[in-house]
């Protein structure tokens, strides 16, 4: 009886390896063919010349873009640094001071998450610029808004909800028992915070900050509406592609790009390994008192000053696009006007459903898919590991537009036509956030201690019980996260689906687009305000199921653990 | 536990199962219309417009002739780079407007299909190809914008003509768009060169002075006057420019030294899906003045009566002798140079 039963665990041992090895294989395919083979198709082109291989699209591109190289770079850090620093002072006030205005925070952070393309760069123009509304109505200003300090305060706020979600997802997950004894020992609450806190979450701060300085290089939409004469490598290569039609020299200027890129990604993967030694044997629990952990002294009214500010500017910037779509400004008068909405009936309203539907499909498959694969690259560190997760990263360092190129230079022919298809669309969606997922995942696990799995592996669950049971509970925050990143920019990216979309296949924000580029900016702030509600609605929808599984989940494993 | 994996499954095979109807409708459809009328023609004519304006004309195509149309609009440049990409399958059928510089370059790099028709012969030669790979439906003219308040602000009077731009005290006060994006802008170039000769790279020179930035949409320079960011935009001049005169005080310019133009093009893309429902288009297009005057509505200009001459009941907005004179065969051929001396010259000028 007992052989048998050894017999029977044993076969399904092999079982579960065998679904092991597969899944990993699905996994490591889907990225080759995906991520890996589109990419190299960029590659391939820009050194394509008009007979054949050729070095042409480079011989110019370094001395030539090298200033624009520089400029990336410089808005890059300046963007990343501000966003990370505003994104603590957010989350720091979020988690332990203003927990009465929590949703209502949480509620413009999610709302801010969804910046469609171009709309947050035309509000802050409209508000800061040369007839601007608060620089010029309010302050009497004649403020010249383009050049590269508007970039940077643009990025900077844009990137900023993103980033305090994340750290919100890590600061919930802190052992606040841990924070209690440093209190207990005597220290102060800032000390405690800075000897504590911010060494836990310091993983997720450079998480922040590499994905913003990728998001900032790659970035076209906000140089490009109030960049003026400030040029970057993105907004080169979209010229090259929109303008010139130079498909060789923008793809040689995307691998120029990815230099930068690929040395923040080294110095990520270094820190982050060091950081892993560090709080190697921290073992993490959610559980603990809720303590008073409010910030005091002068270091609580600059984190407060901060955060306000960052409150006050997005509910100024979002407050002024719903205005507009319900505005009409009639020669220095703002009038009340349903122009925009009706226009907005008028067309069709499939483009949100279609909209909706990929975005859903998007963000179940694309969150479940990163979560699986940070798995087997953190967890398990399966081999070439690193190199999987470089080449997941890189479709979120490339300007969008590159890589809806690339998907159409990969997939334009048999046996792998897919032009033309919602498959490509999605796919395209789903590889291009990817690294958002697989990174909050990455954070997630930094802070479970590895001798869990080994814990759980002694005590005969097998690999999948590991990852089901143990791991993927504790994955939740970033399971949200991700979730809500892939549907949010499912919902508003443009870049890399405008040349995938064809007709007949039109989604939301391509209206949007087409709005923007025929100067329509009613028309446009309205589906934009559509665009935001939609997807904040289906998000706080989301997140409020979530919480609540969460909630009563935490009273079961607090039963078990009484036992 | 058991709940939430259940929930997941289910959501799961929701997902799986929306993709795979996503996938699927557009076969069905496809079959469906096939099926409907054999008289018509049949199938879904894909389009590439300008913008999305123009359903009415589509569907008066749909009624009258059977397909049906599905359309996306894009800018010719993201036209181009999307049927380079494509190695040669593209995605649509019909390419309805836009600058003809884009077409030229199309046409040489074999990527439209030739269409003959008998009411092609009555078209005015000067704004088709010859051998029939492309038409137009229109040209767009170029003038300025300007904003009242601001040049009364600053005790400016409106510039009257293209000289009168380089004046040092529009300084700052100017607003073009990038003649890389803009066709319309790309125009101005190539017209004032033809125009100027030699000395109209001293006059882009002079004019780039007064210039802060080259904006990168189209759209800009009409809508940031209207805005009051700017006092003078470079503008394509039609109907829709009186809307921004209810938001602002805004007058149009036609410049006294000519107007350039440019053709917007229609033509069919070569190795199409449907091929036969473009060129079934634009034999529909040209052969009925109705269908003109209802591109005149949509488009709120006039225009189509230089490319078809003689059609009853519109009127030109302006005198034709107010354009400027064009050798257009160079649109094609001159703009990567041009552009490429434009770049050098002002691209990196104006660096911080």
């Amino acid at each position: 009886m007992k052989s048998k039963k050894t017999r029977a665990s044993q076969s399904g041992a092999r079982f579960y390896n065998i679904l092991d090895r597969i899944v990993l294989m699905i996994l490591v395919g889907l990225v080759c063919l995906f991520v890996l083979y589109p990419l190299l198709c960029i590659i391939k082109q820009s050194v394509s010349g008009a007979h054949g291989f050729s070095f042409a699209a480079y011989k110019s591109i370094f001395d030539k873009n090298l200033h624009l190289l520089k400029n990336s770079v410089f808005v890059a850090v300046l963007s990343a640094l501000i966003s990370t620093g505003l994104a603590v002072a957010v989350a720091f006030s979020v988690r332990f001071t203003f927990k009465k205005l929590r949703g209502c925070l949480m509620g413009i952070l999610l709302i801010s998450m969804v910046s469609p393309p171009f709309i947050a760069s035309l509000a802050y123009i409209q508000l800061f610029g040369r007839n601007g509304l608060i620089s010029k109505g309010l302050l009497g200003l004649s403020l010249n808004p383009y050049g590269w300090i508007g970039v940077v305060i643009m990025q900077s706020l844009f990137f900023t909800s993103l980033n305090a979600l994340l750290l919100i997802g890590m600061l919930e997950r802190i052992d606040l028992s841990m924070l209690q004894a440093s209190a207990d020992l005597g220290a102060t609450r800032g000390r405690t915070l800075y000897k504590i806190v911010l060494p836990l979450i310091r993983p997720s701060l450079l998480i922040c900050f590499l994905l913003s300085f990728i998001r900032s290089m790659a970035d076209f939409g906000t140089p490009i509406v109030i960049g003026g004469r400030f040029e970057t490598v993105a907004t080169e290569i979209y010229m090259q592609i929109i303008g010139y039609s130079d498909l060789s020299k923008s793809s040689a200027l995307n691998v120029l790009l990815l230099i930068p890129a690929l040395a923040g990604f080294v110095l990520y993967r270094y820190l982050m390994r060091k950081n892993d030694k560090i709080f190697a044997g921290n073992n993490n629990k959610a559980t603990g008192a809720e303590e008073d952990f409010r910030l005091k002294g002068t270091s609580a009214v600059i984190v407060y000053l901060i955060a306000a500010i960052f409150f006050v500017t997005m509910i100024l910037e979002y407050g002024s696009i719903f205005l507009n779509s319900f505005t009409k400004n009639m020669r220095g008068t703002l009038t009340f006007t349903t122009q925009y909405f009706d226009a907005l009936l008028e067309r069709n309203m499939d483009t949100f459903v279609r909209s909706i539907a990929y975005a859903l499909i998007v963000a179940l498959v694309g969150t479940f898919v990163g979560i699986l694969l940070s798995y087997y690259i953190e967890r398990r560190r399966i081999r070439f590991g690193n190199l999987i997760d470089f080449v997941v990263t890189m479709p979120y360092m490339l300007p969008g537009s590159c890589f809806g190129i690339g998907y159409i230079l990969a997939f334009n022919h048999e046996p792998l036509k897919l032009t033309g298809t919602a498959l490509i669309v999605i796919a395209n969606m789903i590889f291009k956030q990817m690294s958002i997922t697989t990174k909050a995942v990455t954070a997630s696990f930094s802070q479970i201690s590895l001798n869990i799995d080994d814990a759980a592996r002694d005590l005969g669950a097998n690999k999948l019980r590991v990852f089901w049971d143990v791991l993927l509970p504790n994955l939740k925050p970033a399971f949200a996260t991700g979730f809500v990143n892939n549907f949010t920019n499912a919902m508003i990216t443009a870049g890399s689906v405008i040349f995938l979309i064809t007709p007949g296949q039109k989604i939301a924000v391509f209206t949007l687009f087409d709005s923007i580029n025929t100067g329509k900016y009613g028309e446009a702030s309205m589906i934009a305000t559509f665009i935001i509600w939609i997807t904040v609605l289906i998000n706080v929808i989301f997140y409020i199921g979530f919480s609540k599984e969460r909630r009563r989940k935490k009273g079961v494993s607090g039963i078990k653990k009484s036992k | 536990m058991k709940k939430g994996k259940r929930l997941l499954a289910a959501l799961l095979v929701l997902v799986m199962s929306l993709a795979l109807a996503a996938c699927g409708t557009d076969k069905k459809e496809s079959e469906g219309t096939k099926k409907e009328d054999s008289k018509k023609l049949s199938g879904t004519l894909k389009v590439i417009a300008t913008s999305e304006n123009y359903q009415p004309l589509f569907d008066k195509f749909t009624e009258e002739v059977g397909p049906k149309v599905e359309f996306i609009s894009m800018s010719s440049g993201e036209v181009l780079s999307k049927l380079k990409a494509e190695g040669g399958t593209p995605a649509a059928d019909l390419w309805f407007g836009g600058g003809i510089d884009a077409f030229m370059d199309a046409k040489e790099n074999n990527l439209l299909e030739k269409v003959d028709f008998d009411a092609a012969d009555d078209l005015a030669a000067d704004y088709k190809d010859s051998e029939n790979y492309w038409f137009s439906k229109g040209i767009t003219v170029v003038g300025f914008i300007v904003n009242n308040d601001i040049l009364k602000e600053k005790g400016l009077e409106a510039p009257k003509s293209w000289d009168d731009l380089t004046k040092p005290e529009y300084k700052g006060e100017i607003l073009m768009s990038d003649p890389a994006i803009s066709g319309t802008n790309y125009a101005v170039v190539n017209a004032l060169l033809q125009t100027k000769g030699d000395a109209g790279w001293d006059y882009f020179n002079k004019l780039n002075e007064n210039i802060t930035y080259y904006s990168k949409r189209g759209a800009d320079p009409s809508t940031k006057v209207a805005a009051g960011e700017v006092a003078i935009g470079i503008t394509y001049i039609d109907g829709t420019l009186d809307e921004l005169k209810e938001t602002a005080d805004v007058s149009i310019v036609y410049p006294a030294d000519g107007m350039p133009y440019v053709p917007e093009g229609v033509a069919a893309f070569a190795n199409a899906e449907n091929t036969e429902a473009a060129k079934a288009f634009i034999e529909w297009f040209y052969s009925d003045d109705e269908n003109m005057k209802q591109l005149a509505e949509i488009d709120q200009k006039n225009t189509c009566l230089l490319v078809k001459l003689g059609i009853k009941g519109l009127e030109l907005d302006f005198d034709q002798s107010q354009l400027m004179k064009e050798d257009l065969s160079l649109f094609g051929k001159e703009r990567t140079a041009i552009l490429e001396r434009w770049n050098n010259l002002m691209g990196d000028k104006g660096e911080e």
